[in-house]
Formats: structure tokens, C-alpha cells, sequence
């Protein structure tokens, strides 16, 4: 009797210190996803002067070799690495490879937004990226996809 | 005689038509960087931000083979062509000899990056407005670059001319034990790459002596300021051409 009320209150105890967090962690997560961005993580090996498509494995049936772009849809590229060497990033239609904007230089560390989908229908991309360093170097971080 | 030597030489280095080729070819590569330039995003395109983009990212490859073939085989052409004995025979001391060479060269590849960027810069100036710099500076510099333009600029071009009179150095020093004009004149080129491979191997860090990250302003960021990377390259060439100097004066046999 002794040790099923111990594991009772063992139990109550558990739950006590477990409900607020997941409660708070639900919160959170609801407040964030209002105005949130969705982050897709990459991690790319840029070439030493030349370029990369990420990701590089295009098939249009395969929904996670490219990102949907729905209208008005903004995407930013965050770099968390720690590499000192800049890189350029730029949106490319997904089967085309048609440049969609600008090249943007991106430092380690930086946030910087690439493309606003402007055109009014849901276009399909990914990402061209290049360095103009000697030597190639990996850059990982989150494209970081939002609406107005 | 030493003064009549560099007269001699300044005059030797006025004839050349090499310097008006390597010149030209340093432009055009120049302008594609303006090319290179014109597709990456930016607040608002402008002459200092195009001038600064483009030196940064073409000089980093170009600059030490062009200062290694623009006056980095002077040692070495005049003895593979018999002149030292001549020179020697009139008096001409061995330490004025390698000093005249070495003084000439330095001014001759200064007044030639200069000039170069001056008028790199003129050409420039049709085909954008007058602005500050938004996207082609050092990253340690940035704000720098965006108050004072003019001032940037002017430290690169500095920069740009003490990293070509290393090279110079590099290259004169090769050519006292060096006798091949050919590897003379790619020595330069072959140790900074070499170097620039070497301390690169770090897949997070850059080493502050890397010679690449000291001239590639727009593509690696070590945190340092402009006129430190200045004072790095004014070194090199202070300790080369020194060396270069006392490695000739000391030597035996000039042949």
C-alpha cells in the first residue's frame, strides 16, 4: 500500500512538473507559427568559382527536391556557419534553372532575403549558389520561407 | 652611380611595350568583374561600389602573376643576356646594381597598378553615378567604406600596389639563385597559391596570414581592418626586397 501511494504521488508529482511545459511549449509554438517563417534546413558544399543547385536531386514528383512558392511568399536565406568566406545565393525556377532574382551575397552568420514571389501564381524553386573563392568550403543554415 | 644606375634603368623600363599589354589585360579582366558585379543585388549601383567590387575580386587572382611577368625576371633577363659583365666592368658595384633594380622595379609596378585603377576608375565613370560603397567592401570595413568612399577606395588601390611590390620582391629574390625566367616569373604566383591552399585547409576558420584572405576583400572576411592588411603586404615587400638585396650583394658567382 505504502509503495502504490508513493508511486502515486510520484505519478502527481510527474504531471505537475510535465503539464505546464508541454502546456507553455504548445503556447509558444502557436504564437511562433502565427507569424512564423517555415525553415528548411541545407547544408552545400559551394565550389570554388563555379555554381550549385540545391537541392540537386530536381524531380518533379518528389515534392522535397524543390520548394513551393505560393504568391506573395518571400524566402530568406540564413547562414549558420562560421566559415569567414562569403557566398551568393540566388532563386532559380526548380526544372528551368530560369534565374528568378538577383544574385545576393551572404556573409557567415548573415540573414538576407532572396526572392519575393511577385509573379501571382506558385512557381517552384530552388537555389543556385556560388562563391568566388579559391577554394570550396561547406555553408549550411535555413531558407527561411514567409508571407506578408 | 647609384643614381645613374636607376636613371638607366627607369629608361630601360620606359621602352617596354610588355607593360602596356599587361596593362590592357588587366583592364579587360577588370571589366568583367564590373560584369560580375552587375548581377548581384544592391541598395543602388555606383561608381565606387563597382571599382571596389570588381579590384577585390579580379586582383585576388590576377595581380601576382600579372606583377610576377610585368618586372619579376629584371635580374634574371640581364644575366641570361650577358649584360652583368658589362654593367661590372664599368664600375657598377654589385649591392648598386641589385639596389638600382630593386627601387626601379617597386616604382615601376606602384606607378603601374596605379595607374591602372586611375584609369579603370575615369572608364568607369560614365556608366555609373557617384556613390558610396554598399556591397564591394571588407566586411571589417563596411561602415567605413559607406562613410568614406573616397578614402576606402584610395586604401585598396594602396593596397593593392604594396601587394603587387611583394610580389615583386618574391620574384627578384627567386631570380638570385633562380636562373630559369620562366619559374622566376611564376614564383610569385606559385607560392601564393600554394600558401593560400595551405592555410585554407581549416573548414572554419581563416588564417590571418593567409595571403588570399588579405586580397580578397569581398569574398573572405578576417577581422582585421583595411590598412592592417596593408601593413601585412608593405611587409612582405619590405622583407623581400631586403633579402633580395643582401642575397645579391653576398653572392659569388653573378653568372
Amino acid at each position: 500500500m505504502k509503495r502504490l501511494t508513493v508511486s502515486l504521488l510520484l505519478c502527481v508529482c510527474l504531471t505537475l512538473v510535465l503539464i505546464p511545459t508541454f502546456s507553455f511549449g504548445a503556447t509558444e509554438a502557436a504564437n511562433v507559427e502565427l507569424n512564423a517563417t517555415r525553415d528548411y534546413p541545407f547544408k552545400v558544399l559551394i565550389p570554388n568559382t563555379n555554381t550549385t543547385v540545391f537541392p540537386d536531386n530536381y524531380n518533379p514528383s518528389d515534392p522535397s527536391t524543390y520548394y513551393i512558392m505560393s504568391p506573395g511568399k518571400y524566402v530568406i536565406v540564413q547562414r549558420t556557419d562560421s566559415v569567414n568566406r562569403s557566398a551568393v545565393f540566388r532563386a532559380v525556377d526548380a526544372s528551368t534553372k530560369t534565374p528568378l532574382s538577383d544574385w545576393v551575397k551572404i556573409w557567415d552568420g548573415e540573414s538576407k532575403l532572396v526572392y519575393t514571389n511577385t509573379s501571382g501564381k506558385t512557381q517552384y524553386i530552388r537555389f543556385e549558389i556560388s562563391s568566388s573563392n579559391i577554394t570550396s568550403f561547406w555553408a549550411q543554415g535555413f531558407f527561411k520561407f514567409g508571407e506578408f | 652611380m647609384l643614381g645613374e644606375m636607376i636613371k638607366f634603368e627607369i629608361n630601360r623600363l620606359l621602352k617596354r611595350r610588355t607593360s602596356l599589354f599587361l596593362g590592357i589585360v588587366l583592364l579587360v579582366a577588370l571589366f568583367t568583374g564590373v560584369i560580375q558585379y552587375l548581377g548581384i543585388s544592391t541598395p543602388r549601383r555606383t561608381t565606387f561600389d563597382a571599382f571596389s567590387f570588381s579590384t577585390s575580386s579580379i586582383m585576388s587572382l590576377l595581380l601576382a602573376p600579372i606583377a610576377g611577368f610585368f618586372t619579376g625576371g629584371a635580374l634574371v633577363a640581364d644575366s641570361r643576356s650577358g649584360l652583368l659583365p658589362l654593367i661590372f666592368s664599368r664600375g657598377v658595384s654589385a649591392f648598386e646594381y641589385v639596389t638600382s633594380k630593386v627601387i626601379t622595379s617597386a616604382l615601376s609596378q606602384m606607378c603601374f597598378i596605379g595607374i591602372t585603377l586611375v584609369v579603370f576608375f575615369v572608364a568607369l565613370l560614365p556608366f555609373f553615378p557617384m556613390g558610396t560603397v554598399y556591397i564591394g567592401a571588407q566586411r571589417y570595413s563596411e561602415a567605413f567604406a559607406y562613410n568614406e568612399p573616397v578614402t576606402y577606395c584610395l586604401l585598396i588601390a594602396l593596397l593593392f600596389m604594396a601587394a603587387a611590390v611583394a610580389f615583386n620582391g618574391i620574384a627578384l629574390l627567386t631570380s638570385v639563385w633562380v636562373k630559369n625566367t620562366f619559374v622566376v616569373m611564376a614564383a610569385p604566383t606559385l607560392l601564393y597559391m600554394g600558401l593560400t591552399y595551405v592555410m585554407s585547409m581549416g573548414p572554419t576558420k581563416v588564417n590571418l596570414l593567409d595571403p588570399y584572405a588579405n586580397l580578397a576583400l569581398t569574398d573572405v572576411s578576417i577581422p582585421v581592418s583595411i590598412l592592417h592588411m596593408v601593413c601585412y603586404w608593405a611587409v612582405i615587400a619590405l622583407v623581400t626586397h631586403v633579402l633580395a638585396i643582401a642575397a645579391f650583394s653576398l653572392k659569388k658567382d653573378y653568372m
